[in-house]
C-alpha cells in the first residue's frame, strides 16, 4: 500500500516534469513578443482604479477651469465668486486625495515580502479607502452640476442669481446627496467584493481553522451589505421624491 | 533612456531564461487561450512594473514566483471553468500543454483543477520541488502549516489522480 502510494507520488512528479517539457516546447516567449506584451495596457484591478482616478482628477481640473472662466465673467457677482472659491477649495482638496490614492495604488505594485504580505497590504488599502473612493468620485459629479447650473443661468437669464431661499439650498444639498449615494451604490459593492475576495485568499493562506470564522464573517458582511443597500435605496427614493416635489 | 534600455534588456533576458515558471503558472490557472493570453500579458506587465524594486540579492526565480503567482491569484477570469464540460476541459488542457487527450499528464492537470487557488500555488511549488523555506518565502505561510497543507494536497492529488486514471 505504502509502496503504491510512493509510486503514485513518483509518477505525479514524472508527469509534472513531462508537462513542463511539453509546455516549454510549445510556448516559447522571445524578446520580440515580450516587448509587445509590455506595450499593452494592464487590465488588473489596481491599474483600472489608477486610470479611473487619473481621469477623475483631470475631469475635476477641467470643471475648476470652467468655474474660473465663469468667475472671470462675473467678477462683480459675489455669489458666483464665493461659489467658485468654495468649489476650487473643494476640488483642489479632492484632487490631492486622488493623487494620494494613486500613490497608494502604485505602492501596491511594489512586490517586497511574500504573497501573504501583498494580500494583507491590498486588503488594508482597499478597506481603509472603501468610503473615501466613492466620495472622491462623487465630488466630480457635484462640480459638474455646479458648473452646468452656473452656465445654464448665465445663458438663460444672462445673470446668475444667488441662492436666496430654502428651495434652492434644498436642491443643491439634494444633488450633492444624490451624487454621493449614486457613487456609493456603484462603487461600494465593487470595492467590497474585492476586499472579500482578498480576505478569502488570505484566510486560505492562514490555514483551514479560519474557515469557520470566514463563513461567519461572510454572513455578517452579507447582512451588512443588505442593510447598507436597503438604506441607500430608501435614501435615494427620499431624495428623488424631494427633488420631484421641489420641481413640480 | 540608455539606462532604461539596459534595464529592459536585463529584464527580458532574465524572463526569457526563467519563462518556464510563467508557462507552468498559466497552465494551472487558466482554462482557455483567451484567458491564458490575458494572464500572460498581466504577469509580464506586473513583472516589468515591479522590476525596479527587485532586490538583486534575492533569487530572480523566487521573486518571479511571488509576482506571477500573486497576479494569477488576483486575475479576473473571463470564463469560469464551471462553464466547461469535462470533455471540453480535457480537450482544452491537452491543447494548452501540447499533449494528446489520452495522455496521463492530463489526469494530473484534472486533479490539480480540483484544488482551490492557494492549494494550487502550494501544489505547484511542491511539484517544482521547492523547499519549505522557499515556499515560506514565496507564500508567507508558516513552515508547520506548509507541511500539513502539502500532506493534505498530496493525498487529495493522489486520490483524484488515481480516480481520473480509472475513468
Amino acid at each position: 500500500m505504502n509502496n503504491n502510494s510512493k509510486n503514485t507520488e513518483q509518477e505525479i512528479f514524472n508527469l509534472w516534469e513531462k508537462a513542463g517539457n511539453a509546455l516549454n516546447n510549445q510556448q516559447q516567449l522571445n524578446k520580440e513578443n515580450m516587448e509587445t506584451l509590455l506595450n499593452k495596457t494592464s487590465s488588473e484591478f489596481s491599474s483600472g482604479m489608477k486610470r479611473l482616478l487619473k481621469a477623475d482628477a483631470i475631469f475635476k481640473v477641467i470643471m475648476l477651469f470652467g468655474l474660473i472662466i465663469i468667475a472671470a465673467f462675473n467678477l462683480a457677482n459675489l455669489f458666483v465668486l464665493a461659489t467658485v472659491l468654495i468649489c476650487i477649495i473643494l476640488g483642489a482638496f479632492f484632487i490631492k486625495i486622488d493623487r494620494l490614492l494613486i500613490e497608494g495604488l502604485n505602492e501596491l505594485q511594489d512586490y517586497k515580502g511574500n504573497i501573504r504580505n501583498f494580500l494583507t497590504r491590498d486588503i488594508h488599502f482597499y478597506k481603509s479607502n472603501i468610503f473615501r473612493l466613492p466620495i472622491v468620485l462623487s465630488i466630480s459629479v457635484f462640480l459638474f452640476y455646479i458648473l452646468g447650473s452656473l452656465i445654464y443661468y448665465a445663458f438663460q437669464y444672462e445673470t446668475i442669481r444667488p441662492v436666496k431661499d430654502l428651495e434652492d439650498a434644498l436642491v443643491l444639498i439634494g444633488f450633492l446627496l444624490f451624487s454621493v449615494i449614486f457613487s456609493f451604490a456603484v462603487y461600494y459593492p465593487y470595492f467590497l467584493s474585492r476586499v472579500n475576495y482578498l480576505k478569502t485568499l488570505l484566510n486560505d493562506i492562514d490555514q483551514g481553522e479560519l474557515i469557520l470564522d470566514h463563513i461567519d464573517n461572510q454572513k455578517a458582511q452579507k447582512r451588512k451589505k443588505i442593510i447598507i443597500t436597503s438604506i441607500l435605496v430608501v435614501l435615494g427614493i427620499i431624495v428623488l421624491i424631494a427633488l420631484i416635489m421641489v420641481y413640480f | 533612456m540608455d539606462q532604461e534600455n539596459k534595464m529592459k534588456e536585463k529584464f527580458l533576458n532574465l524572463v526569457e531564461m526563467h519563462q518556464g515558471i510563467i508557462h507552468k503558472i498559466l497552465s494551472i490557472y487558466t482554462y482557455n487561450v483567451e484567458d491564458r493570453e490575458d494572464l500572460l500579458q498581466e504577469i509580464m506587465l506586473q513583472l516589468w512594473k515591479s522590476f525596479p524594486g527587485f532586490l538583486e540579492k534575492a533569487a530572480f526565480s523566487t521573486w518571479m514566483y511571488k509576482v506571477a503567482l500573486n497576479t494569477a491569484l488576483l486575475h479576473k477570469r473571463k470564463k469560469m471553468k464551471e462553464k466547461y464540460t469535462v470533455d471540453a476541459l480535457i480537450e482544452s488542457r491537452a491543447q494548452q500543454i501540447g499533449l494528446s487527450k489520452d495522455d496521463t499528464t492530463i489526469s494530473l492537470y484534472m486533479a490539480i483543477d480540483q484544488l482551490g487557488p492557494i492549494d494550487k500555488a502550494i501544489a505547484l511549488l511542491y511539484l517544482e520541488q521547492k523547499s519549505y523555506q522557499e515556499i515560506e518565502n514565496i507564500l508567507g505561510m508558516k513552515k508547520n502549516n506548509i507541511g500539513v497543507r502539502i500532506s493534505r494536497i498530496k493525498d487529495k492529488l493522489k486520490k483524484i489522480f488515481e480516480y481520473e486514471q480509472q475513468l
